[in-house]
């Protein structure tokens, strides 16, 4: 059975990291690695190049990107061809480079595929570098384990991607809502702040054949504590009754038109560009949600507050309620050119640069490292203290060799249910049948 | 023997084997000639199509570099046992045979008044041009925002014309996700099929229509008799390559609908990038190209067949 990461390693990691951040941190420069956190090491030979596609990121972080890889070829004499890519298109590109055999020596990624491209050889395995132990001891355990499968690890961990609430609260105000903290709550709120006749909607989620409808149901399973698989994961378990019961409610929110009827045919694009519109109050998303409406939309982010996405008052299904955490990170290229690959991931994902991710005009998002928690570093993006509360309870997406797979039935199974075809039951059965027939191969 | 006598026997023999090499030359040159065209071919089209035979019979993942497990027909077992290929492939039969007969009204009938404008004919082809020449990828996001339920032109055409009172959301219902479909599939075909039969239209001799005049043939029998009986060939070669390239089309769908919603537009294409290249199935993926491949050799067995029947009238 493949190694799984397990909640309480969550909660061991982020939780110290939130009592570190309120409270001087533990894991400070005492429990850090010795390793420099700015100079690579200088290893490069003449005419060392290496490739590095760096998927997604908000405007902000991109710009700062490429002055960290201008510094890095400065101090390391090595030669990086840096490529920012479309983060939705990265298995196809990876997919289609790996056919070719033109992959890049560094990808940025979701952790999720350190089982589908770490097990068969793709990624290399970093416990294979000397000094892993040194750097690994700079992240959070909990953050760390979610690049890990197999008991190996496949990607420095980038990113925390915690998915909350985004709520609209100049449209909240207009309408005298209160952010929701129960379904019974969220569901009042979608109704009250919709006006259908003039395409407003309470909430919106992506409900196409496409992953990020999987990613946002996702969260609402989680807090209904239900969980994809089974523990031994040899069996689908989403549409148990916190499955259904969390569908179910999206769809009474469709029925009662606080959810806009096109739903079944959105991706993320079309639900951001609604949001960005000022046509949706709320919607379930992440740390990346505020650099895109300020940079893509314009939108005044004064407007914006986070909320944990609200949980049952009683949870129905057998495991905790928790919110989805999808992490973003750094991998090399098996075959690659790995020595000097090593170097710039290293150098990228340095505790230093780390301690800069939560600044807004760069990344604007949750750090993973200790050092990224201490005292002295300034946060300055909306919502910190709710990502930090949330990021207390997270569950990663199982770390399965067929995850994506998995991803895209589900995601047909709630197309089905929002297109009106199927009942939340039907359309969750459907999938978990689909689903379980992976799992058999 | 005497040199006279040798050179009286020689003489045609040498001739002879110079005619017999010249000969073999001429025979062969043609070969010489279609040889860079049929190694780009089998290059190109006949290897591809054998390694994707291949690889059918083949449990082959994506992200590995070996074959895989050999599985026989295990491959075309599962997909015809599958209710998904099933589905697909009615999905694909509807799209095509809707696009290209609706395409083909709208496409006679542009074809028939674009034979009747005289000057600004050039203007009026580059204008209706433009779908055909622009990319399938431009023109199928371009119809998605067209079918946007909240910001799309359609709605607000519809709605401005007082013909729906609410917003439809198009690619979000099965019935009218294919409409969408459909409709963008037949706004790129409609300059294909207008060009060619306007091309046919113009071969028409004029004095097969003064000569069904005298005879006194109304409008109806003379578009009957002459224009659908002149344009036959051209009509059958036109329409089943549109039948081909239209089952065989992914770019619309894919970007419109992506498959759905609830599988409604889930054409064998999809299915195939389905198969192979997300859940990273190549084998089973390759099966049903092959199995495409089958369907649309028998429209190409049709398409061939008729081309030579129309040579031999000829």
């Amino acid at each position: 059975m493949n190694s799984r990461l397990s909640r309480r390693t969550f909660l061991k990691g982020t939780g110290a990291a939130a009592v570190g951040a309120a409270a001087g941190s533990p894991f400070g420069a005492s429990a850090a690695s010795n390793r420099s956190t700015l100079a690579p090491r200088r290893v490069a030979q003449n005419g060392d190049s290496i490739t590095a596609w760096m998927f997604g990121g908000v405007p902000g972080q991109l710009e700062w990107y490429q002055e960290l890889v201008a510094q890095f070829e400065d101090e390391s004499g090595i030669t990086v061809d840096y490529q920012e890519r479309d983060w939705a298109r990265q298995r196809e590109d990876i997919l289609a480079a790996l056919t070719a055999g033109a992959m890049p020596d560094v990808i940025r990624v979701h952790n999720k595929d350190v089982a589908e491209f770490g097990e068969p050889g793709v990624l290399k395995a970093l416990e294979e570098f000397d000094d892993f132990d040194d750097v690994a001891a700079d992240f959070l355990p909990g953050y760390l384990a979610t690049t890990e499968h197999e008991g190996q690890h496949y990607g420095l961990p980038e990113g925390a991607l915690v998915f909350i609430m985004a709520l609209n609260q100049s449209m909240l105000d207009s309408a005298g809502v209160e952010p929701p903290t129960n379904w019974d709550e969220f569901r009042a709120s979608a109704i009250e702040l919709s006006r259908p006749e003039d395409g407003i909607y309470g909430y919106s989620i992506p409900g196409g054949v496409n992953l990020d409808t999987s990613y946002r149901w996702i969260p609402w399973l989680y807090k209904a504590g239900g969980r994809v698989l089974s523990e031994d994961w040899t069996e689908a378990t989403f549409n148990d009754e916190a499955g259904v019961a969390a569908l179910d409610m999206l769809l009474e929110l469709q029925e009662a038109e606080a959810i806009p009827s096109g739903n079944a045919a959105y991706a993320f694009a079309e639900n951001a560009d609604l949001w960005g519109s000022e046509l949706i109050a709320m919607s379930t998303e992440g740390p990346w949600w505020q650099n895109v409406m300020a940079e893509q939309y314009n939108m005044d982010t004064a407007k914006l507050t986070i909320a944990p996405i609200p949980a049952l008052d009683q949870p129905i299904g057998p495991a905790p309620p928790a919110t989805l955490l999808d992490m973003s990170m750094m991998a090399l290229i098996a075959d690659g050119n790995t020595e000097p690959a090593w170097e710039f991931v290293k150098f990228m994902r340095s505790t230093e640069h780390d301690r800069q991710f939560a600044d807004p005009d760069r990344a604007g998002q949750l750090p993973v490292t200790t050092a990224g928690y201490e005292d002295d570093v300034e946060w300055g993006f909306i919502g910190r203290d709710v990502y930090l509360s949330e990021a207390e309870a997270v569950e990663v997406w199982p770390n399965h060799p067929s995850i994506t797979e998995i991803q895209l039935a589900i995601a047909e199974g709630l197309n089905a249910a929002f297109a009106g075809t199927a009942t939340a039951q039907e359309a969750l059965d459907r999938a978990a049948a689909n689903v379980n027939d992976i799992l058999e191969d | 023997m005497s040199t006279v006598e040798a050179g009286e026997i020689r003489a045609p023999s040498r001739v002879s084997v110079r005619q017999a090499v010249a000969l073999a030359w001429r025979r062969k040159t043609p070969y010489l000639f279609l040889a860079p065209a049929l190694l780009t071919l089998a290059t190109v089209i006949l290897y591809p199509i054998l390694f994707n035979a291949q690889l059918s019979f083949f449990a082959t993942r994506l992200i590995s570099v070996e074959l895989g497990d050999f599985v026989g027909c295990g491959n075309y077992r599962r997909i015809l046992g599958d209710d998904d290929f099933w589905h697909a492939l009615r999905v694909s039969l509807t799209f095509t045979f809707a696009s290209v007969a609706i395409a083909f009204v709208f496409g006679f009938a542009v074809e028939l008044i674009m034979n009747e404008v005289g000057r600004a004919r050039p203007v009026f082809m580059a204008l209706l041009l433009i779908p055909w020449v622009i990319s399938p990828v431009v023109a199928g996001y371009s119809w998605r925002w067209l079918f946007n339920d909240q910001f799309g032109l359609v709605n607000k055409l519809l709605l401005d014309l007082g013909l729906i009172e609410r917003n439809i959301a198009w690619l979000a219902r099965p019935d009218t996700a294919m409409v969408a479909i459909v409709v963008a599939n037949v706004w790129r075909f409609i300059p294909y099929m207008m060009i060619m039969m306007l091309a046919g239209l113009q071969s028409i001799p004029r004095e097969l229509y003064e000569a069904a005049e005298v005879d006194g043939a109304n409008v109806w029998q003379k578009f009957v008799t002459i224009t659908i009986s002149e344009l036959r060939y051209i009509i059958s070669v036109v329409s089943l390559f549109s039948i081909i390239w239209s089952f065989n089309d992914f770019v619309i769908p894919y970007i419109m609908t992506q498959g759905g919603p609830a599988r409604a537009t889930t054409v064998l294409p999809i299915l195939v990038y389905r198969t192979a290249f997300e859940a990273l199935r190549l084998g089973r993926g390759a099966a049903l190209a092959m199995v495409i491949l089958l369907i649309l050799l028998f429209f190409s067995v049709i398409y061939v067949r008729r081309l030579l029947r129309e040579e031999k009238v000829r």
